[in-house]
């Protein structure tokens, strides 16, 4: 029952940071947060933001969220270009290895940075990526699934939902092609939630849509990188 | 406000600031949980409404949503609960109608608590379904919220009142000594310097006890050893040392004050007495015999008896003098002989010769006015007779003016009655800055002839003829009167008040309708006695003054002789000044010892606030030596005579 606790106190950090749209975006890794990672994940830090950003940057001169909307039916192709994006910049290590615990769940500042995530913070890391990119949020679904080709383990990918009945595409790291869902007979689909505090808290109603302790921890966390 | 009332005050307000802070952090408190428990409803609830609606169908269909979502509703405590379709349109929902909390309105008002709103997206594998949205319905909250809220309240209320009883008598116990304190400190500003004799546990209680105690015995110590110093010096002063009773000086200077006491003597008898051969005695018997003859004597005449209480002295080596007041001719002769008989016969049983023998001449007064020397001189004469005759010799006193007793009488009634009564006024000037300090209003009563009467000779008769206490009251009337009528009076106006008048019962009582009924003007009045009646009637004076104390009127003691008695009724009538004899004021001038008496005098009273007065006061020789000696004011013809009071 932690997380009953930790989500009133969550939701006047989300409150205030209600100003803060930009959460979770390349932009937001200044030289502060740069400096606070240097000294957390060593030297390479620096190297590591600087494709991540100028990929952003890139993207969304096109822009990309335009590019999405019209390629009707060829979703696919521009959502592989962030994808395969974000699958290079990190590797694949488990949590207990990369953070010392049995599950953490990383901002994309702290995958970039350490180089290094599971299943959920390359998720998150495309998330945020779609996010900053011009994506709405209503078509993104972090997806719990069961991965079946590797004995029903758990694991996570980003599904987007073109319209909200359309069947999705799977954003994954095990199988890095973006297909749709029906393509993907190896992911069993537990729990999907997607993060619309912002709205929800804009419009006056308490409430929120994901109460995943995990989930609020990342914003937490997030909150705390926008104030380096 | 007394100190515990105010401390109690204080820390009841100090509880009661508690109690609403403490309530007001247990209702945020409280309310805070329950809304964290309002918000894990709503999420649990539309997490597991999701997650089941998500399972069962493919699709969703009004009947299967209903089917699902109205056990889930009826179960808990929601406004409402909807399912939507990804495009966000109602495809089902039910809601509460608008129920009465069971609370106050103003309660609700106070606390906002808003039904939070929990959303969970429902999803068949891949496929949105849409999602369930549900809102609470924080009622049921605010009955929780206000009955803890009431119950706390009501149990702190009650907590604090048990605190603040306990506090009360907490407080008492600490305070306690406060109190004694308080009371001794009050009786020393009223001039009675007594200790606290308790001891009591709070550190600086017990240093202001301390300091109190410290304080009160120093002015003790002082006022004690100036009485003393001051009774010592009298006593080398005016008392024989042989006899034991006044010396010639002091005898002089106490019966000259009696004499201008009419009011409370009206006639008296001067008697004295001599030991025919009392040479012949000493020679043969020696010096230490004579002596002892002397002194027996004296002590006989001292002794009270039918004929009164005598003031007794030495008048001349061996001849003794003793004062009777308020004694008729007759009587006086009669004791004076009988006392001359017993006492030779108890010489002869001593084995003495039939030469020494006990001789008096005695002279006797009435209504006429009389100085001590003319009594000494018929005194003297008739003491010649005696000691040729043997026994005792009444001769009548010279230079004195005979008034007819009954005409005066009468003279004096109709006079009241026609209230033939004026009031004259004689200043009190101070001292230090020749100010007014008070008047003194004196009464002057004229015959149907419309002359003037002395008051030499009408208070006399009218005291033998109790008269006094009609004179008072209407002296007393007549000066409130003029309190009200005329401005320009000085604040303090005096009035003597004798001690037949206070020892009327039916006096008393109208003089205590009228201090009431002026009440504005009486408490500017102060009633003198003199110091002779005082100290003969101690009690009756003590009584008198506290009674019209309490009606704020003050008590005052003239023409104020140093003898024992007197001195002791200084202290425990603590009179508002006292005015001394002119005999002092006559005498202080010349004579150093008596300077002395009345600095130790002045130097006593000045603790217990006494102001000394000086009556009779003739020059600037006598004013300025009287200044010096640390009088505070004088009044006699050097200040002013008795004069008619201006009109209104």
């Amino acid at each position: 029952m932690k997380w009953v606790v930790a989500a009133p106190l969550l939701a006047a950090a989300i409150a205030s940071a209600q100003a803060i749209v930009d959460l979770g975006f390349t932009t937001k890794a200044g030289a502060g947060l740069t400096a606070l990672y240097t000294r957390k994940f060593g030297p390479a830090v620096a190297q590591r933001f600087q494709p991540w950003a100028a990929f952003a940057s890139d993207q969304k001169a096109v822009p990309f969220s335009k590019k999405l909307e019209s390629a009707q039916g060829h979703e696919a192709d521009a959502l592989q270009i962030v994808n395969d994006s974000i699958n290079s910049q990190i590797k694949w290590v488990e949590d207990k290895v990369h953070w010392g615990v049995d599950d953490y769940w990383a901002t994309p500042a702290e995958s970039i940075a350490s180089a290094g995530g599971d299943c959920e913070d390359f998720s998150i890391a495309k998330y945020y990526m779609l996010k900053e990119l011009g994506v709405p949020l209503a078509r993104l679904r972090i997806t719990y699934v069961r991965a079946l080709k590797l004995s029903g383990q758990a694991h996570m990918v980003l599904a987007y939902y073109s319209k909200p009945d359309a069947e999705p595409l799977i954003l994954d790291n095990i199988d890095g092609r973006v297909k749709p869902a029906s393509q993907r007979t190896d992911l069993e689909p537990i729990y999907s939630f997607n993060d619309d505090e912002v709205q929800m808290v804009k419009s006056g109603q308490r409430g929120k849509p994901s109460q995943l302790r995990t989930w609020l921890q990342v914003q937490e966390h997030l909150v705390a990188e926008s104030r380096t | 406000m007394t100190l515990a009332r105010q401390l109690l005050i204080g820390i009841t307000v100090a509880f009661i600031a508690l109690l609403f802070g403490i309530e007001a952090i247990y209702v945020s408190t409280a309310r805070s949980s329950l809304e964290e428990q309002l918000d894990a409803h709503a999420n649990e609830t539309a997490t597991s409404l999701a997650l089941s609606l998500g399972t069962r169908a493919g699709a969703l269909d009004a009947s299967v949503v209903n089917i699902m979502v109205n056990p889930v509703f009826d179960r808990g405590h929601f406004e409402s609960i909807e399912v939507r379709s990804p495009g966000g349109e109602r495809i089902f929902g039910r809601s509460l109608e608008r129920t009465e909390i069971d609370v106050p309105g103003w309660f609700v008002k106070l606390i906002p608590l808003a039904g939070p709103t929990g959303e969970a997206l429902i999803a068949s594998g891949w496929k949105q379904l849409g999602k369930v949205v549900v809102r609470v319905h924080p009622g049921y909250a605010y009955e929780q919220l206000f009955k803890t809220a009431r119950a706390t309240l009501i149990w702190l209320a009650a907590l604090f009142a048990l605190a603040l009883v306990g506090v009360r008598y907490y407080l008492a116990g600490i305070l306690k000594p406060l109190k004694l304190i308080e009371r001794t400190a009050l009786a020393i500003s009223e001039r009675n310097f007594i200790s606290i004799d308790i001891e009591p546990g709070t550190r600086e209680l017990q240093s202001v006890t301390a300091a109190i105690n410290s304080l009160s015995a120093k002015i003790r110590d002082a006022i004690a050893q100036e009485a003393e110093r001051a009774e010592r010096l009298r006593m080398e002063a005016f008392e024989d040392p042989l006899t034991g009773q006044l010396n010639r000086r002091g005898f002089d200077q106490t019966v000259s004050a009696t004499l201008d006491d009419r009011g409370d003597v009206y006639s008296g008898a001067l008697a004295l007495f001599f030991v025919t051969d009392l040479d012949e005695v000493n020679r043969v018997f020696g010096q230490t015999r004579g002596t002892e003859i002397l002194k027996t004597l004296a002590a006989t005449l001292a002794t009270p008896g039918a004929q009164g209480s005598a003031t007794v002295g030495r008048w001349q080596g061996p001849t003794l003098v003793a004062f009777v007041p308020n004694i008729d001719a007759k009587p006086a002769l009669a004791w004076a002989d009988e006392l001359c008989r017993s006492f030779s016969a108890q010489l002869r049983a001593d084995g003495l010769s039939e030469s020494a023998a006990l001789a008096s001449g005695l002279t006797h007064f009435s209504d006429e006015t009389v100085t001590l020397a003319g009594l000494a001189q018929a005194a003297e004469g008739a003491l010649a007779e005696a000691v040729k005759k043997g026994g005792a010799v009444l001769a009548s006193p010279e230079g004195g003016t005979q008034g007819t007793h009954v005409d005066m009488k009468q003279e004096i009634e109709s006079a009241m009655e026609a209230d033939r009564i004026t009031l004259l006024g004689q200043k009190v000037i101070s001292f230090s800055d020749q100010d007014v300090m008070q008047i003194e209003l004196l009464c002057s009563l004229s015959g149907s002839d419309g002359n003037a009467i002395p008051a030499g000779t009408f208070v006399p008769v009218a005291s033998q003829h109790g008269l006094l206490p009609t004179l008072d009251r209407k002296v007393i009337e007549q000066t409130l009167d003029a309190l009200e009528r005329v401005e320009s009076l000085p604040w303090v106006v005096s009035v003597n008040v004798s001690m037949q008048s206070i020892g009327d019962k039916a006096f008393r009582a109208v003089l205590k309708e009228l201090i009431v009924r002026k009440k504005q003007v009486s408490r500017r009045l102060v009633l003198e006695i003199t110091g002779y009646a005082a100290s003969r009637s101690p009690d009756l004076t003590k009584e008198f003054a506290a009674e019209v104390h309490r009606l704020g009127v003050r008590v005052a003691l003239d023409n104020f002789d140093l003898d024992r008695n007197s001195m002791a009724i200084v202290h425990e009538l603590l009179p508002a000044y006292i005015k001394l004899a002119p005999a002092f004021t006559q005498q202080i001038t010349t004579r150093d010892d008596l300077r002395f008496i009345v600095e130790a005098m002045v130097r006593m009273l000045r603790p217990l606030e006494i102001p000394l007065f000086a009556q009779g006061v003739e020059d600037q020789a006598q004013i300025a030596i009287l200044t010096e000696i640390g009088l505070t004011a004088y009044q006699g013809f050097a200040g002013g005579r008795p004069e008619p009071l201006p009109p209104a």
